[in-house]
């Protein structure tokens, strides 16, 4: 496997956890707000937002909030898509402008998401990641 | 080509949501949810975030038929997967350990599905890592 390949792949695997992201703040958004108030709805979201990864190995301090890993995998899916690009070529057309479009939107609702989680803010995202998923299928070369 | 890429779309969006499911509750949400202050909150979140899981069936029914549909794209039909013609050559190899691993997480599903399974569940991760891994080489080549 060449460094294209192993960059198609970081890339694949990086969206299915952007999309698994996007899903977990959904489902907890759906599962809260069936029993909770507004309120408490978004006291919970924020104690969920402020949980910080790993658990164990790493000092407190250095453990990165929920949020973060969107950011992570934002990086890791812009730096893989780079790297593939060039290898296979500059994408154009309409539909690679649409996709670049709904990254800076993702990246705009993360933004949000970082400071607050917003339930519309929930569901935008999660619709992006999937229309994001949708996009990148029909422009596959 | 427009059920290609559709069925391509699909594909995709059920892995993404399956695998996604899997690994971030796994690897990044259930273990950052221990550390949450009170450990009552703690608990209730982590029960909240178990709501609509076992995603496993839901998306198998969308990636069978899809990625069925897909091989056939390729030229490689139901005969020639049950003659084992389809796993000559390197992208039959490919094909073969997709299945494999494929065969692997629906055996998983069947048998532990979305039940509490600590260490079984990375074997399950390991077996999507490798059909991605696979999937990348059957529609990219190995070099």
């Amino acid at each position: 496997m060449d460094l294209y390949r192993i960059s198609v792949f970081a890339h694949l695997l990086l969206a299915v956890l952007f999309v698994g992201l996007a899903l977990y703040w959904l489902i907890m958004l759906v599962a809260l707000r069936r029993q909770y108030d507004p309120q408490r709805l978004a006291v919970y979201l924020d104690a969920a937002r402020c949980a910080r990864w790993p658990h164990v190995g790493v000092p407190a301090s250095l453990r990165l909030p929920l949020p973060w890993m969107a950011w992570l995998a934002l990086v890791g899916l812009a730096g893989t898509g780079i790297v593939s690009s060039q290898v296979v070529g500059p994408p154009a057309g309409p539909l690679w402008w649409l996709k670049i479009g709904l990254v800076a939107l993702a990246i705009l609702l993360q933004v949000v998401m970082t400071r607050r989680v917003v339930p519309v803010v929930v569901r935008v995202s999660f619709t992006v990641a999937v229309l994001l998923v949708i996009v990148s299928a029909w422009i596959m070369r | 080509m427009t059920l290609y890429y559709l069925c391509v779309a699909l594909h995709l969006l059920a892995l993404s949501l399956w695998l996604g499911h899997m690994f971030v509750w796994s690897l990044v949400v259930g273990p950052a949810m221990k550390r949450i202050e009170p450990p009552a909150t703690a608990d209730l979140l982590r029960e909240a975030s178990l709501f609509r899981g076992g995603l496993g069936w839901p998306a198998l029914a969308v990636l069978v038929p899809t990625g069925t549909y897909l091989l056939q794209h390729r030229g490689i039909s139901l005969e020639l997967l049950l003659s084992g013609a389809a796993f000559q050559g390197p992208q039959g190899l490919a094909l073969a350990i997709k299945l494999l691993a494929i065969t692997g997480m629906i055996g998983y599903q069947a048998l532990i599905g979305h039940r509490r399974a600590p260490l079984a569940i990375y074997f399950d991760m390991l077996l999507a890592l490798i059909v991605i891994g696979a999937s990348v080489v059957l529609v990219r080549g190995w070099v």
